[in-house]
């Protein structure tokens, strides 16, 4: 019995919570997701594919000053 | 995730501020067993609810694992939550909750095997207990989201509070105090 009242206060007390965060606080992601460094591939010179490290908090459409548009 | 409610890590850091709620209590419940503040009678029922809390924590943080890993942003796979140092997002952090993880696991089975241990051994094994204590506060503390400024240290203070201050009185009270002798008992 003990054991029941454990897992229900326990279970309650989850969702309770979840509620709260849902409720009271906009959702956090940690820096795991768009604050991560991301591998992203481009191709250079005669079509060969580079892999380049974009650091934490780069879009992947952000553009150098090297290539002018023309 | 726009405009979805990300359950995984909802349930994530729900089920880890649980899991922590619920060892803190164990702690103090072995503790006070530890101390017999709350009197010889209790003991009995005080081990009972300090087992039966270890592993609903357990469960919570098998649940905090298994949200962890099905979260599409964390992109925590299986070893990441079960080998210390392998996570790429704040390793040491995340290596505090997963060495917390296993010594919690190694005290809830040393119950079943304390008559092969012997109780000697049993209350050696147990001590770890304190680092288990101190590295689940150290995860919640350092990888937290819950936990950030001031919360963070007033949790701390909470849990860690009534555990600095039963082992002290582990430590500073005669145990034969609490614990009448048969021959007095009887006398």
């Amino acid at each position: 019995m003990r054991r029941v009242w454990a897992a229900v206060a326990a279970t309650w007390a989850l969702f309770a919570i979840v509620a709260v965060l849902a409720w009271s606080h906009p959702p956090v992601q940690p820096a795991g997701g768009s604050g991560a460094s991301r591998v992203v591939m481009i191709k250079g010179k005669g079509g060969k594919a580079h892999a380049v490290l974009l650091p934490g908090g780069v879009a992947t459409h952000t553009t150098t000053h090297s290539s002018p548009v023309r | 995730m726009s405009g979805t409610v990300p359950v995984f890590w909802l349930l994530a850091r729900a089920s880890g501020l649980v899991a922590f709620g619920l060892l803190t209590l164990s702690v103090w419940l072995g503790l006070a067993m530890s101390t017999r503040l709350l009197g010889p009678r209790r003991q009995k029922a005080l081990f009972g609810w300090h087992q039966t809390l270890v592993w609903t924590a357990l469960a919570m943080v098998g649940l905090h694992m298994l949200s962890v890993m099905l979260d599409p942003v964390l992109h925590f796979g299986p070893a990441s939550v079960l080998v210390p140092f392998v996570a790429a997002w704040k390793p040491a952090g995340v290596a505090a909750g997963v060495m917390a993880g296993w010594l919690t696991l190694m005290l809830a089975l040393s119950f079943k095997a304390k008559r092969w241990l012997g109780h000697k051994a049993w209350r050696m094994l147990h001590f770890a207990s304190f680092a288990a204590f101190a590295l689940f506060l150290g995860h919640a503390l350092m990888v937290g989201t819950d936990l950030k400024g001031l919360t963070g240290p007033i949790v701390a203070a909470l849990a860690a509070g009534p555990v600095i201050w039963l082992s002290l009185a582990r430590i500073l009270l005669p145990r034969t105090a609490a614990r009448p002798r048969p021959a007095l008992a009887a006398a």
